[in-house]
């Protein structure tokens, strides 16, 4: 059974042992059934690939008698499609795998969240799905922000939403795809009853603001479209689709990171004024908002601020140097590494959040990573289950976080 | 008490017992545990895909436990195995019981640890591991470990105590774990093997010969020290 599923996904068996961390003559003897999964692997196995347990156990000769769309779970269709990649079937692969992690760690600790849920419930209860997409979107994202504390302050919510998003149990993976043209895309990790959503963005030739945009839209869809599709995918440039689901969840992701009151009181306590705005005063407002140009300015063009006429002019002026001066956020990794003192370096786990283990390498997030550290000084879990969690040898565990560990040998 | 009758080892410390087989005679510890004390060195299954699948040292440790496994100086412990030291009529819920031990330990410790500690746990006998981080994290759980738990330098001192090794086998296995960037017991990091013996307590000696390193005091079972008699 297990070699039906594998080759739906679209990977091949050196590939599926590099990500798994396995010999690959191990994993064809698994799939030729020369041997049974050792019980140990099926779990991670069956997250990893979205199927259950009963199916991947499934002896060779049933699994002849069945289909592939009989076992083929939804989400490598989709990653399957047009315009994909092996490199992208790679990260799903890898992302479920952290989701079967984080729901591990969690389980040792004792600090699972499941605010996602009443949030999300309480979201599509509200919203008309016989209303416009745009204003779904909208509604959806103000029930966002009032509920979980986003809407306060009236500022930009581009430093604190991630932390938001991850108290409430979603996983948020940004990481480099360099090969790959999705920019962003959702779906949900974690075997049932334990899934969660899952928001990815590609940090590869993305900035800063672009992946806030990015990542609020892939939540949109979470929230609107996990229940009917294995997982939304949105490839480079996206934003003026023209599907309902494109719709929504960028409307969404505008109204959730820039709405009217925010755009209103960035330009009021900046004293800028819309007739006369500049290159620099439209850099201040993408530093203060957290979003790109481009969303202020349709923010700004929505809010009835400016005409389209002006929309169209504004979105021409380079701001780039202005928001360098204004906004770390605008630098380059280097530069920004630059000003940062090397006690913020440490804290920021700066260059050693990557899992190596897999062939392909996957950055994961700073709170996860130091859950499954603080979880080894507290002895809940041992160093070599550290090590399996965050995906490094446990040289590299004692290299990158041997101060924090606090083990004592012998 | 009669010998035990497996040693269920750990990924790490046969990685170090392979990483110094040309000082240690091609694995001789393991042979003379099982040719001369009938104590069978086995690993589980997940160690046996760890070894396999290690990236370390170019993965030489496949090929040193392939041999392993072909000439019988380890022998895999799977499901089939069990009926070997388990009555046939209990041998399969003795297993299953290895497999929920397994899978509660692996809550905690890594894969190989976690079924090799369960293995040893299940059917009463002494395991072979150097996570000291995996042992203290399972005993603070309040889970059982075996007893005692072995450290890849018990081997070695056991080896030397029985003229199997000689001293200079023994430190020069202890200058290839260090050259190799291995866990080294605080003892013989930085003393020669006759120096750290004398402040290393062995956890497996043979009753018959003198005693060598420190005298054992009141200590957690799983750091206890074993005799074992020559057959």
């Amino acid at each position: 059974m297990l070699n039906s599923i594998l080759e739906a996904t679209g990977l091949d068996s050196q590939t599926c042992a590099d990500l798994l961390g396995i010999n690959r003559d191990v994993l064809v003897e698994w799939t030729a059934a020369q041997r049974s999964i050792p019980e140990s692997y099926v779990a991670l196995l069956s997250d990893a690939l979205g199927v259950d347990v009963e199916t991947l156990t499934k002896s060779v000769r049933h699994s002849r008698s069945q289909r592939d769309s009989d076992i083929t779970p939804a989400i490598w269709y989709k990653f399957k499609g047009e315009n994909l990649v092996s490199a992208d079937r790679e990260a799903v692969f890898l992302i479920r795998q952290i989701g079967h992690f984080q729901n591990e760690i969690e389980h040792v600790t004792g600090k699972r969240s499941v605010a996602w849920k009443p949030t999300f419930d309480a979201i599509r209860k509200e919203i008309d799905s016989q209303a416009p997409p745009g204003e779904q979107g909208r509604k959806a994202a103000r029930i966002l922000r009032e509920s979980t504390g986003l809407a306060h302050g009236a500022t930009g919510i581009g430093e604190v939403f991630r932390g938001n998003l991850r108290r409430q149990g979603i996983l948020i993976i940004e990481s480099p795809l360099p090969e790959s043209r999705v920019e962003g895309c959702s779906y949900n990790v974690g075997a049932h009853p334990d899934e969660r959503p899952c928001i990815f963005a590609n940090t590869h030739h993305t900035t800063w603001f672009r992946r806030n945009a990015i990542l609020i839209h892939e939540l949109g869809h979470a929230i609107f479209d996990s229940t009917s599709a294995a997982a939304s995918l949105d490839f480079r440039g996206f934003g003026e689709g023209k599907e309902v689901s494109e719709q929504r969840a960028e409307a969404f992701a505008q109204e959730a990171l820039i709405p009217r009151e925010v755009l209103f009181h960035a330009v009021q306590s900046h004293g800028i004024k819309w007739d006369s705005i500049s290159a620099e005063g439209l850099a201040t407002l993408v530093a203060t908002t957290h979003v790109e140009l481009r969303m202020v300015i349709k923010a700004a063009a929505s809010g009835g601020f400016i005409s389209d006429a002006d929309a169209e002019r504004l979105s021409e002026l380079n701001i780039t140097e202005y928001l360098r001066s204004l906004s770390d956020h605008a630098l380059t990794t280097t530069e920004y590494l630059a000003t940062l003192s090397e006690e913020k370096k440490s804290k920021l786990l700066i260059g050693n959040r990557t899992a190596t283990n897999p062939s392909r390498s996957i950055r994961l997030p700073i709170q996860y990573v130091m859950t499954v550290v603080e979880a080894v000084r507290d002895r809940q879990i041992s160093t070599g289950k550290a090590a399996e969690f965050l995906m490094i040898s446990k040289q590299d565990l004692e290299s990158r976080f041997g101060n924090h560990l606090g083990i004592n040998e012998d | 008490m009669p010998n035990p009758r497996l040693l269920v080892c750990d990924t790490d410390a046969l990685i170090q017992l392979f990483l110094t087989k040309d000082s240690t005679r091609k694995l001789i510890p393991l042979r003379v545990l099982r040719d001369f004390y009938e104590i069978q060195p086995v690993i589980v299954e997940e160690v046996e895909i760890e070894i396999r699948s290690s990236k370390t040292f170019l993965n030489q440790f496949e090929a040193d436990l392939k041999k392993s496994l072909t000439s019988g100086t380890i022998s895999l412990l799977d499901a089939s195995a069990f009926l070997k030291y388990v009555p046939s009529p209990h041998a399969r819920s003795v297993f299953a019981s290895y497999q929920g031990l397994g899978r509660q330990y692996y809550r905690y410790v890594d894969r190989g640890e976690a079924y090799t500690l369960a293995a040893a746990v299940t059917l009463n006998e002494p395991a072979m591991s150097n996570d000291f981080s995996a042992l203290e994290v399972l005993d603070k759980q309040g889970f059982a470990l075996p007893t005692p738990v072995l450290r890849a330098f018990d081997l070695f001192t056991f080896c030397y105590q029985t003229g199997d090794l000689v001293e200079k086998e023994c430190d020069s296995a202890r200058q290839d774990l260090i050259r190799f960037d291995e866990g080294v017991p605080r003892s013989f990091r930085h003393a020669s093997f006759r120096d750290g013996l004398e402040s290393f307590c062995p956890r497996l000696l043979d009753d018959a010969k003198p005693t060598i390193g420190l005298a054992p005091t009141p200590t957690a079972a799983h750091k206890s020290q074993r005799l074992i008699k020559r057959k």
